[in-house]
């Protein structure tokens, strides 16, 4: 009679009880995994928003092709910038032929000569902006560095906000699922008093009592975890087409789901879950072990 | 082996036993009889370290049972094999898992368990009784499967308290019986009653008799050896 095994017994021998305690756990799991998703989804998405907006840094009209790669080599060394695109003046004039090829009189009065080339510099997240705008304000050649500063800070206040609530809520739902377990365990221990009271009696230990309500823990945890998962990622699939066609261009980010993350996200699922599981098990019989 | 000296205990001020004096040796069987609320249990909670005494100290196989620390409770408790008026066998465990469950406790192997709850229920005569759970036993097999399961671990004192509290004349000569065996076997026992038919088939062993906690009489150790059962 091993933990494991008195731990299946009890499972089995209330039927009912064990279901509904795995149907609960497994709703939960369920939102905790669609929850856990939508944060790693909505992380990526954010990312890729955050590296869109770029600084640029418009060089003066005299300053030559060594001064500019000068600049864009030190931009690239930085650890903060992902990326740095040269505009030449050639290309500067393409772009505004491009913009302007419905009026000729403009396209005729402007040359390449009178373009300033520019640099793009986008960095790994918003906060880096303000940094990069700095690097790039200290350099002689630059005429003038663009930062929309305001709609960095309504994005940035927007993520902000977006990470908080996700962490919260993944927090109130680590909550709920261990009081829930540490409910549906303490039930039973309640009903097994004088089970536990005989046990006591006849010289078991307080772990020889409590291993098998332990055990039970981690046995409806890694159910309810297998469950939810398979219920959340079956709902994903399901969507992934309506997400692609509702997200755009941000969904090649997402899409298709990867192997390796729904297995991580399945090995820490369970892993929290097994260590909820048996807390909770252990704390509620605990409490009605008194020696 | 076991001593009682001086020993008195109370609950919420009133006193459940005062002054008890006893001496048990090994391989005695011992009949404690008197009316309910005399002190029969709380002897018997007492030695389980259910209850400390307020005054006086207990001996068990020479070491007094307050230097027992409350980590020590368990491994102490193997040492004793209880057997209650109300059986307290586990409504949810078969007659077989009850029995192991003790042997579970030492950690025996699945093989040691096995066979020796097969002795057991062999000994207390219903090894058909196995799969049964206590609900769908009488008083008596119940009785007898607590019985079994205080033998499990082999103990050295077996203390049945009031163990034909719940039943009929018949089944509870053939209890007593059981017990009488279980001591010819080497255990020594300990029994509680205030049952005449019990009183009747031990009348030849040791008899204590307590009244309103005291001991009013002991017919010692030196009569019991004379008439041993």
């Amino acid at each position: 009679m091993n933990p494991l095994n008195t731990a299946l017994t009890q499972i089995r021998r209330s039927p009912y009880q064990s279901l509904s305690a795995i149907l609960l756990l497994s709703l939960t799991f369920f939102v905790a995994y669609l929850f856990s998703s939508l944060m790693i989804g909505s992380e990526i998405v954010l990312r890729y928003f955050e590296s869109r907006p770029q600084v640029i840094a418009f060089f003066q009209i005299q300053a030559d092709t060594t001064q500019v790669e000068k600049v864009l080599e030190q931009m690239k060394s930085k650890d903060y910038v992902t990326q740095v695109k040269l505009v030449s003046k050639e290309e500067a004039l393409q772009i505004y032929q491009q913009e302007n090829k419905g009026d000729p009189l403009l396209l005729e009065l402007v040359t390449a000569e009178i373009l300033p080339a520019s640099i793009e510099v986008s960095g790994k997240s918003i906060g880096d902006l303000k940094q990069i705008k700095a690097d790039l304000d200290q350099f002689e050649q630059i005429d003038e560095v663009v930062l929309q500063q305001d709609i960095i800070d309504s994005l940035g206040n927007w993520t902000k906000i977006l990470r908080i609530t996700g962490i919260s809520s993944i927090g109130v739902l680590a909550t709920l699922s261990f009081l829930m377990m540490m409910i549906v365990i303490g039930m039973k221990a309640v009903a097994k008093r004088p089970a536990i009271a005989i046990m006591h009696l006849i010289g078991a230990t307080r772990w020889f009592i409590q291993s098998p309500f332990v055990f039970e823990g981690i046995v409806y945890a890694v159910v309810s975890s297998l469950l939810g998962f398979v219920l959340a990622t079956a709902l994903l699939l399901y969507a992934t087409p309506y997400l692609q066609n509702f997200l755009g261009e941000v969904a090649t980010q997402l899409f298709p789901l990867s192997p390796a993350f729904l297995a991580i996200q399945l090995s820490v699922g369970s892993l929290l879950g097994i260590l909820v599981g048996a807390v909770a098990g252990g704390l509620a019989v605990g409490r009605m072990i008194k020696r | 082996m076991l001593k009682f000296v001086n020993v008195s205990k109370r609950f919420l001020g009133q006193l459940a036993l005062d002054q008890i004096n006893l001496d048990i040796d090994k391989g005695e069987i011992v009949l404690i009889k008197g009316p309910s609320g005399s002190g029969k249990t709380t002897l018997l909670k007492l030695l389980l370290k259910e209850h400390n005494p307020d005054e006086g100290e207990i001996w068990w196989q020479d070491v007094p049972l307050q230097k027992i620390k409350g980590s020590k409770i368990p491994q102490h408790r193997r040492k004793i094999g209880a057997v209650f008026q109300d059986y307290k066998l586990l409504p949810e465990m078969n007659v077989w898992e009850n029995i192991a469950l003790a042997l579970s406790i030492l950690g025996k192997s699945d093989k040691e368990i096995a066979q020796r709850v097969t002795d057991l229920l062999n000994l207390v005569g219903l090894p058909e009784k196995a799969y049964h759970f206590p609900h769908q036993l009488s008083g008596g097999e119940a009785q007898r499967i607590a019985i079994a399961r205080a033998l499990s671990t082999g103990p050295e004192l077996i203390f049945a308290d009031e163990p034909t509290g719940n039943l009929d004349a018949k089944t509870a000569t053939s209890i007593a019986k059981l017990l009488q065996k279980i001591n010819q076997l080497g255990t020594t026992v300990l029994i509680t009653s205030h049952d005449e038919v019990i009183e009747k088939l031990l009348q030849a062993a040791r008899q204590v008799e307590l009244d309103k906690g005291k001991l009013v009489k002991d017919t010692g150790v030196k009569k019991q050896k004379k008439n041993k059962v």
